[in-house]
C-alpha cells in the first residue's frame, strides 16, 4: 500500500543519476480501474509529465528510465492532487461526509488508486505524525483503524466537477439514522429503494422499511419474494405489519403468512380480523401521501415517478414525521401553488376520516355530505391504511337505489 | 412612476434579503470583550486611540468584503478553501490560531456574565450555568430564522451606549480631530507602550479571526446568490461602519469620564461609573444588562464560528439548518468550548477586565496569518476569476499584514521586557 502523501516530494532521478526534481503530482485514468498513467515532476524551472511506463523503481527516491518524450494529459486523465486530495466528499444527496485526507495506491497488478483515506491516520500521516502516534497508541493497546473509502464507492463521472460524490451503496449511508434514510430513499424511485435495501443487513433494512410511507411499503412487498417479506414482517412492529399485509394482494399475503412462525401467524391473524370489516374490504391501497415539509415542486416530481400506475389521483394526503395523517389537498390545489410552497402551508388540516370499523352507510354519508371524492381510512395511530373513493361505494349505492 | 417605485421596492427587499451576515458579524464584534476593550482603551488612552479606530474600520470593511466576495464567488467557506488549496498542515495551523483566539474571547465573554452577576448580586456560578444552558438551547433548539432574528434584535441594545455617550458631554471637536491625527496627550514611553498593546487589543476585538470565517460560512449558509454580490458588498461596508460607530461612542464615553478623572478600569462598577453621573442609578443596571447581552451574543457567535471552521477544514457536515444527528461533531465542538471556558471562568481570579486586553491582542496577533491566506486566495485568478482584489484592496491588505506583524512583535517585546 502506497500513500500519496508519502510519494509526493520524493526526489526523482534519471538512470544516469541526473536529478530531475521532486514528484509533485500523479495523473490517473478516471475509470473503474483508476490506473496511474503519468507522474509529474517539478523543479525550480519546469514541470514535466512523465509516462508511467518509464518509472523504474520507487523507494526512498524515484528512478525513471531515460525517455524525454513529451506527453499530453488527455481528457479522461485527472490530477490526483487537484481532483482528490483535500477535496470534500459528499453523499448522493449532497450532505458533506468528510474530506479526502490521503490517497491510497496499490502497485499490483498495476499501479492504480485503490481508495481514499478518510480517517484520522490519514491526517496524521499528512502531518508526519503517523508513526510516533501509532507507536504511542500501540503501547496503550488502543487500536486506531484506518478508514478507507474504496474507489468503487465513488461516482467517477462526477469527479470532474470538483467534488467527490459517493454512490448510493456507500457503507456510511447505513450509519445514518433509519428515519433520515427512509426520508432520503423516498426521494428516489422504488427500484432504487429495492436495490439499496439489498445492501443493508436484514435488521437495518427492516428498520428502514418500517419508516417508509405505506405506498412504498406496499410497492416493496409486491416485489419481495415471500421468504424475504416474511423476514421483514417478523422484525417490524405488528401493527405496521398488519397495515402492510392488508394493503398487499390476497394471494401474496397468504403466501407470506404461511411461512411465518406459528405464534406470529396467530398474532397477526387476530390483528387482521379486526380489520375484516366492510370498510377494510372496500378500501383501496392505491393512494398517494407526502410528508408535510415537501414543497409543491417536490410533490409534483414525486407524483410523476410514483403514481404512473395509479388509476385515480385526486386527493393527496399529508403525513407528519410519524406517518400520521395531518392534512389533505387535491391535485388542483397543488397545481395552483408556487413551486417552493411546502405542503403544510396549503394543505387542509385535520381531514375527514373513517376507521376500519366505521359502518359503510356512515362512509357513504360522509362522502356525500362533505362532497369529497375519497375518504382516508386510518387506524388508531392515525396512520392511513387505505382510502375509499366514491367509485368504491358506487356499486352499493346502485344496489340501494334499485 | 409606479414602475420606478416597484423597482426600488424590489431593490429594497433584495437588500434586506441579504441583510444579515456582514451586519451580524460586524455587530457581534461589539461583544462583551469588545465593550470591555473599548472601555479600557478610552479610560487609559483617551481620545487619541480613536485614530486607530478609523483605520481599523477601513480594514474591517475591506477584509469582510473580501470574505463575503470569496464565499459568494467560490460557494465555499474560507476553511474549505484553505484546506483545498494549502493542505492539512496549513489548515491545522490556521485552525489552531483560530481556536486559541476564540477560546480567549469566549472566556472573556463568559467572564462578562460573572461581572453582571456581581453587579446585580446574583450568585455567580448558577447564573453562568444558566447562561451556558441558554446558549445550548438557543443554538440547538432554535431554528435558523429565530437565531438570526434574535441576533439582529440584540443589535438594537447597543443603541443604549450611544445615549450614554451623549450624556457624558464629551469634547466633540477633540474627539473628531483625533480620528484624523492623534494629539492632545504627552507621549511618554509608558503611554506609547500602552498605546501599542491596547491598540492591538482594539484591533483584535474589532477585526477578529473568527469574523473572517464566520462571514463566509454564514453567507453561504444564508444561500445568497452571487448576482447579489453588490448588495452584500455594500452591506459589509455598512456593517463595518455600524460596528465602529458604536465603538466610537463607547470610547468617547469612557474617555470623557474615566480618562479625564484618571480612573483606571478594573471592575464592572468602575466601567458603569463612566455613565453613572449621567444616567443616575439606572446606569449600573444598564451596563450590567448590556454587558450580559453582549457577552451572550459573543459566546454564541464565537463558539459557532469555531465549529463552522472545524467542519469546513475537516469536511464534516455543519450548518445550523441540519438536524442535530447529522451534525454531531459540529455541535460537539460548540459545546466543548463552552464547557471548557466555563470551567476556566469559574476560577476565582479570572476577571473580564484583567484578561480582555491580553486575549484581544492575541486575536490581533493571529490576524496576519489569516489575512495572508485570505489575500492569497482573493488575489488568485484561478479562484476568483474576474472578481479578484483591486490594487487598493491588495495593497491595503498587504500593508496591514506588515503593520500588524510589527505591532505584534513590539507588543511581545513590551510584555516580556518591561
Amino acid at each position: 500500500m502506497l500513500f500519496f502523501s508519502e510519494l509526493i516530494g520524493k526526489n526523482v532521478y534519471s538512470e544516469d543519476q541526473r536529478e530531475l526534481g521532486i514528484l509533485s503530482d500523479i495523473i490517473f485514468l478516471n475509470a473503474e480501474t483508476p490506473k496511474v498513467t503519468k507522474i509529474v515532476t517539478t523543479n525550480k524551472l519546469t514541470r514535466r509529465e512523465i509516462p508511467i511506463e518509464s518509472l523504474k523503481k520507487v523507494n526512498s527516491h524515484i528512478v525513471i528510465k531515460r525517455t524525454l518524450k513529451r506527453v499530453i494529459i488527455r481528457e479522461n486523465e485527472l490530477s490526483a492532487r487537484k481532483t482528490l486530495l483535500d477535496k470534500q466528499i459528499i453523499d448522493l444527496v449532497g450532505n458533506k461526509v468528510v474530506r479526502a485526507n490521503d490517497i491510497v495506491f496499490q502497485d499490483s497488478p498495476i499501479l492504480s488508486i485503490s481508495g481514499i483515506d478518510i480517517g484520522v491516520l490519514g491526517l496524521l500521516r499528512r502531518l508526519g505524525l503517523e508513526r510516533p502516534i501509532s507507536y504511542i497508541t500501540h503501547l496503550l493497546h488502543v487500536d486506531v483503524p484506518m478508514t478507507l473509502l474504496s474507489w468503487s464507492d465513488i461516482l467517477t463521472l462526477e469527479l470532474k466537477d470538483g467534488q467527490i460524490k459517493l454512490k448510493q451503496h456507500e457503507e456510511r449511508l447505513s450509519k445514518i439514522h433509519e428515519e433520515d434514510l427512509a426520508d432520503y430513499l423516498e426521494m428516489t424511485n422504488i427500484q432504487n429503494i429495492h436495490s439499496f435495501l439489498k445492501t443493508l443487513d436484514s435488521h437495518k433494512a427492516a428498520d428502514v422499511i418500517e419508516n417508509l410511507t405505506i405506498n412504498y411499503q406496499v410497492d416493496l412487498f409486491q416485489r419481495f419474494e415471500p421468504q424475504q417479506a416474511a423476514d421483514v414482517i417478523v422484525k417490524i412492529d405488528p401493527d405496521e405489519a398488519v397495515d402492510i399485509l392488508l394493503a398487499i394482494d390476497r394471494t401474496k399475503r397468504d403466501k407470506i403468512m404461511k411461512i411465518l412462525p406459528k405464534d406470529k401467524q396467530q398474532e397477526l391473524h387476530q390483528l387482521m380480523t379486526f380489520s375484516r370489516t366492510p370498510v377494510g374490504k372496500l378500501m383501496t391501497s392505491e393512494f398517494f401521501a407526502v410528508e408535510s415539509h415537501m414543497t409543491a415542486a417536490d410533490i409534483l416530481k414525486s407524483i410523476k415517478t410514483n403514481t404512473a400506475d395509479f388509476s385515480w389521483l385526486q386527493a393527496i394526503y399529508v403525513l407528519n414525521r410519524d406517518d400520521q395523517l395531518v392534512g389533505v389537498f387535491n391535485t388542483h390545489e397543488l397545481l395552483m401553488q408556487a413551486p417552493d410552497m411546502p405542503a403544510y402551508k396549503f394543505m387542509i388540516p385535520e381531514p375527514i376520516v373513517v376507521l376500519l370499523t366505521t359502518p359503510i352507510e356512515v362512509v357513504i354519508y360522509k362522502l356525500f355530505k362533505y362532497k369529497i371524492a375519497a375518504l382516508p381510512v386510518i387506524n388508531r395511530e392515525k396512520r392511513i391504511l387505505g382510502i375509499i373513493t366514491v367509485d368504491d361505494v358506487a356499486d352499493i349505492i346502485l344496489k340501494k337505489i334499485q | 412612476m409606479i414602475d420606478i417605485l416597484k423597482k426600488y421596492r424590489r431593490r429594497f427587499f433584495l437588500f434586506f434579503a441579504v441583510f444579515g451576515p456582514a451586519t451580524i458579524t460586524a455587530m457581534a464584534d461589539n461583544d462583551a470583550s469588545g465593550v470591555a476593550t473599548y472601555s479600557i482603551a478610552g479610560a487609559q488612552l483617551g481620545y487619541p486611540i480613536l485614530f486607530v479606530l478609523l483605520l481599523i474600520t477601513i480594514l474591517l470593511g475591506i477584509t469582510q468584503e473580501m470574505g463575503i466576495r470569496l464565499a459568494l464567488v467560490t460557494r465555499k467557506g474560507l476553511g474549505d478553501l484553505i484546506r483545498e488549496n494549502y493542505g492539512v498542515k496549513v489548515s491545522l495551523f490556521i485552525f489552531a490560531c483560530l481556536f486559541i483566539a476564540n477560546m480567549g474571547t469566549i472566556i472573556v465573554d463568559l467572564a462578562a456574565v460573572k461581572v453582571t452577576s456581581q453587579m446585580l448580586h446574583f450568585p455567580a456560578i448558577p447564573t453562568m450555568i444558566v447562561v451556558i444552558i441558554l446558549t445550548f438551547v438557543f443554538v440547538i433548539k432554535g431554528n435558523y430564522k429565530l437565531n438570526q432574528n434574535i441576533m439582529l434584535f440584540s443589535c438594537l441594545f447597543y443603541l443604549a451606549y450611544i445615549f450614554s455617550a451623549m450624556r457624558a458631554h464629551p469634547n466633540w471637536s477633540f474627539a473628531i480631530t483625533n480620528l484624523i491625527i492623534p494629539h492632545g496627550v504627552k507621549l511618554t514611553p509608558e503611554y506609547f507602550r500602552n498605546y501599542i498593546i491596547i491598540g492591538l487589543g482594539v484591533l483584535g476585538t474589532t477585526v477578529t479571526p473568527w469574523g473572517q470565517f464566520f462571514i463566509s460560512s454564514f453567507a453561504f449558509d444564508k444561500k445568497i446568490e452571487v448576482e447579489r454580490l453588490k448588495y452584500s458588498q455594500f452591506e459589509t461596508y455598512w456593517g463595518a461602519f455600524l460596528t465602529d460607530f458604536f465603538s466610537f461612542f463607547m470610547i468617547v464615553a469612557t474617555a470623557a469620564t474615566l480618562y479625564i478623572h484618571h480612573i483606571s478600569l478594573v471592575s464592572g462598577e468602575q466601567a458603569a461609573l463612566a455613565i453613572k453621573p449621567f444616567a443616575g442609578e439606572l446606569a449600573g443596571t444598564l451596563f450590567a444588562i448590556g454587558i450580559l447581552n453582549a457577552g451572550f451574543m459573543g459566546i454564541v457567535t464565537v463558539s459557532l464560528s469555531t465549529a463552522y471552521a472545524f467542519a469546513e477544514f475537516f469536511g464534516l457536515s455543519g450548518s445550523l439548518d441540519t438536524s442535530f444527528t447529522k451534525s454531531r461533531v459540529f455541535y460537539l465542538i460548540f459545546i466543548l468550548q463552552l464547557i471548557g471556558a466555563g470551567v476556566i471562568v469559574l476560577l476565582p481570579n479570572v476577571s473580564l477586565f484583567g484578561l480582555v486586553i491580553a486575549t484581544q491582542a492575541l486575536n490581533a496577533m493571529m490576524l496576519p496569518f489569516i489575512f495572508f491566506y485570505l489575500l492569497r486566495l482573493t488575489n488568485d485568478v484561478s479562484v476568483m476569476g474576474t472578481k479578484i482584489n483591486n490594487a487598493f484592496q491588495r495593497n491595503f491588505g498587504m500593508i496591514s499584514v506588515i503593520v500588524i506583524s510589527i505591532a505584534s512583535l513590539l507588543a511581545l517585546v513590551f510584555t516580556f521586557i518591561k
